[in-house]
């Protein structure tokens, strides 16, 4: 079964008297426990290609599935009840809440999906402490390092077990070290939760740790090709 | 309650920004509060004021006495002091005769009212009557009815002295010119010119027997213990009135015979409630303003939220919550001041006397202490309109938050 499913979709802006094809009749299956990384260069239309399965874009033609479901008739609301319960967002950084501790922006999702607050806490910790985040739960974003807000930030994604978690550059903003060790994390999550990763990435080490590199070029799907 | 929590710590990011909000919030609304009780208090004294001196809370009249003014408009007074007499509700009982005639002294003479009044009742209730406005001599007896009391205009015309003579002329009831002799008792400084200088308080029998009725009256001027029950009264004087007064009488209410202080006063509460709109209004365009401010600030994490699976209707409620909040605070403070302020005016008064200078408004004699008055429904009808008008105000930048697109914001915004 295909978590993710594209049917030639487009994504086209008009710019002026241009029209820009930043994604061009993109046909992607993405299964449970895909490991793959939108390669490109900047423009190549991996951003927006992440937008549209995401919810965040919608395509000018063609068709989004996420778990069997088209998003295109979605309204607003619909596309962000689909996000909250079946996409997990990791962004290249200000990724948290910075009035929220680390506690708190894992908890957040928690909230405003309705969870019981008695569920929080036994959910939430041993997450933080899998993640090496144990004993920083109290401290705000301004008081983290970008590889711990990263971290929480992929806390936050993984912890209501969504179909598929989208990570736009996850580790531009971060030194190679704290890089391969959040990597690392999300990979270890792959494999042992069986989490399903989409990222979109030009860094080389991302695209040697992914199992599936699918290459993009001018808005459309040059290569896809598994390790 | 994560939205509360949320909206709570978003507002005390930019502390200074929040604490401006608040104040001007509190500021508005201490002022808003503290000048609406000390009007209110201002009303209360002027009508209190007033009435001892006009046509009382209630008057018996000629139907015709108040538009026409004619000194054959007479009524009965002792059939009007009968009907008050039994009623608890009744402070003070006036019977007054107003004669406009001609006085003449052995140097000169000018036209003037002549009031007659019972000195017993009146002294107690009119102002102008009172001690501290008596410049010299002494206020007459009930037994001195050729007694007189002057204004110091008038004396100073007439060029008379304390125990000297004036002669008053006036077309008694049957129309035929007739003249009574006073002596003068005593001299009064009011503070209001056409009161000082044309009218003179004698005795009402001797003067109303020189008329031709020693029980006609103009007016018999009606003090409530409590305004607020004058409506009741009237309507039982009323029905009771039908019975024992003559059909041409009438009972008026002091909006009616005191129609220009009435006036004065819609006026100066309509002012009033058109510059509380005008703060509001201001208040609400610096809310906006901030409030706005606060929402470009954070686009980059309203794009967050909303890829997170924040809805649309969720960010509408989170800027809502802290516009309450802010209002809520500031209008809490505000409300505070403002209490304590009119606590202070309220017990002390503010003397207004520089302001007023002659203490006479709409034409009546008013006392320029004022002491703010306690309208409790005013105060928080004032302080949940502000929080209205505060929550009001993040309608707009509340619309801003809910259209950020979260692609653009999370690309864009950095």
């Amino acid at each position: 079964m295909n978590t993710v499913e594209l049917k030639n979709t487009s994504r086209h802006y008009q710019s002026g008297s241009l029209v820009v094809k930043a994604v061009d009749q993109v046909d992607l299956h993405l299964k449970k426990g895909d490991f793959a990384v939108l390669a490109g260069p900047s423009g190549s239309g991996k951003s927006t290609l992440l937008n549209l399965i995401g919810g965040l874009d919608r395509p000018t033609d063609g068709e989004v599935y996420i778990d069997n479901e088209l998003l295109n008739d979605k309204s607003d609301e619909q596309l962000s009840r689909e996000r909250l319960e079946k996409i997990g967002f990791i962004f290249q950084a200000y990724n948290l809440i910075p009035v929220l501790t680390a506690y708190e922006n894992v908890q957040f999702i928690m909230q405003i999906r309705g969870i019981p607050e008695k569920e929080h806490r036994e959910k939430i910790m041993p997450l933080l402490k899998e993640l090496g985040l144990e004993g920083l739960e109290d401290r705000k974003p301004p008081e983290l390092s970008g590889g711990q807000q990263q971290r929480v930030a992929v806390a936050r994604a993984i912890v209501l077990e969504p179909a598929i978690i989208l990570a736009d550059e996850p580790t531009a903003n971060l030194d190679s070290e704290t890089a391969v060790n959040l990597l690392q994390i999300m990979k270890q999550l792959n494999e042992e939760k069986n989490v399903t990763f989409l990222f979109s990435s030009h860094d080389p080490m991302v695209i040697e740790i992914a199992e599936r590199v699918i290459s993009m070029r001018d808005g459309k799907i040059t290569r896809d090709e598994r390790k | 309650m994560i939205l509360f929590k949320l909206a709570w710590r978003n507002i005390w990011r930019n502390v200074t920004r929040t604490m401006i909000q608040i104040m001007v919030i509190a500021g508005s609304l201490f002022f808003v509060i503290w000048m609406q009780n000390i009007s209110c208090g201002s009303y209360e004294k002027m009508i209190a004021d007033s009435v001892r001196s006009g046509s009382g809370h209630l008057a018996f009249q000629h139907s015709d006495y108040l538009s026409e003014r004619r000194p054959e408009l007479v009524i009965p007074a002792d059939k009007a002091l009968k009907l008050a007499q039994n009623h608890d509700e009744i402070k003070h009982i006036l019977p007054r005769l107003q004669i406009p005639g001609l006085i003449r002294s052995s140097r000169e003479n000018c036209s003037a009212m002549i009031l007659g009044v019972d000195f017993n009742r009146e002294k107690e209730v009119n102002v102008i009557l009172a001690d501290k406005r008596k410049v010299e001599g002494r206020l007459p007896t009930e037994l001195e009815t050729t007694k007189a009391y002057v204004g110091e205009k008038l004396a100073l015309r007439l060029q008379v002295k304390l125990g000297q003579k004036i002669v008053f002329m006036f077309q008694n009831l049957e129309g035929v010119i007739t003249s009574k002799l006073y002596r003068i008792a005593g001299i009064f400084r009011s503070g209001v010119g056409k009161i000082d200088s044309g009218m003179v308080f004698v005795d009402r029998r001797s003067l109303g027997k020189a008329f031709g009725d020693p029980d006609a009256v103009h007016e018999v001027a009606l003090i409530l213990k409590d305004r607020t029950t004058l409506e009741s009264i009237k309507k039982t004087l009323e029905m009771e009135s039908d019975k024992s007064m003559p059909e041409s009488s009438k009972l008026l209410a002091w909006e009616t015979t005191m129609k220009q202080l009435a006036d004065a006063i819609k006026i100066d509460q309509a002012n009033l409630q058109f510059m509380i709109f005008l703060l509001y209004v201001l208040v609400t365009i610096g809310t906006i303003n901030l409030l706005l401010m606060s929402v470009l600030e954070r686009t980059r994490e309203f794009g967050l939220l909303r890829a997170i699976g924040f809805e649309k209707s969720r960010i509408r409620n989170l800027i809502g919550f802290e516009a309450i909040l802010v209002g809520t605070i500031g209008s809490f403070f505000g409300l505070l001041v403002g209490t304590l302020a009119s606590a202070y005016s309220w017990h002390y008064g503010l003397d207004f006397s520089a302001m007023f200078g002659a203490q006479e408004v709409a034409g009546m004699l008013f006392e320029p202490t004022i002491k703010s008055i306690w309208n409790w429904k005013w105060m928080f009808g004032l302080t949940t309109s502000m929080i209205f008008m505060v929550y009001l105000a993040s309608i707009y930048p509340a619309g801003k938050a809910m259209r950020v697109n979260p692609s653009e914001a999370m690309r864009s915004y950095q």
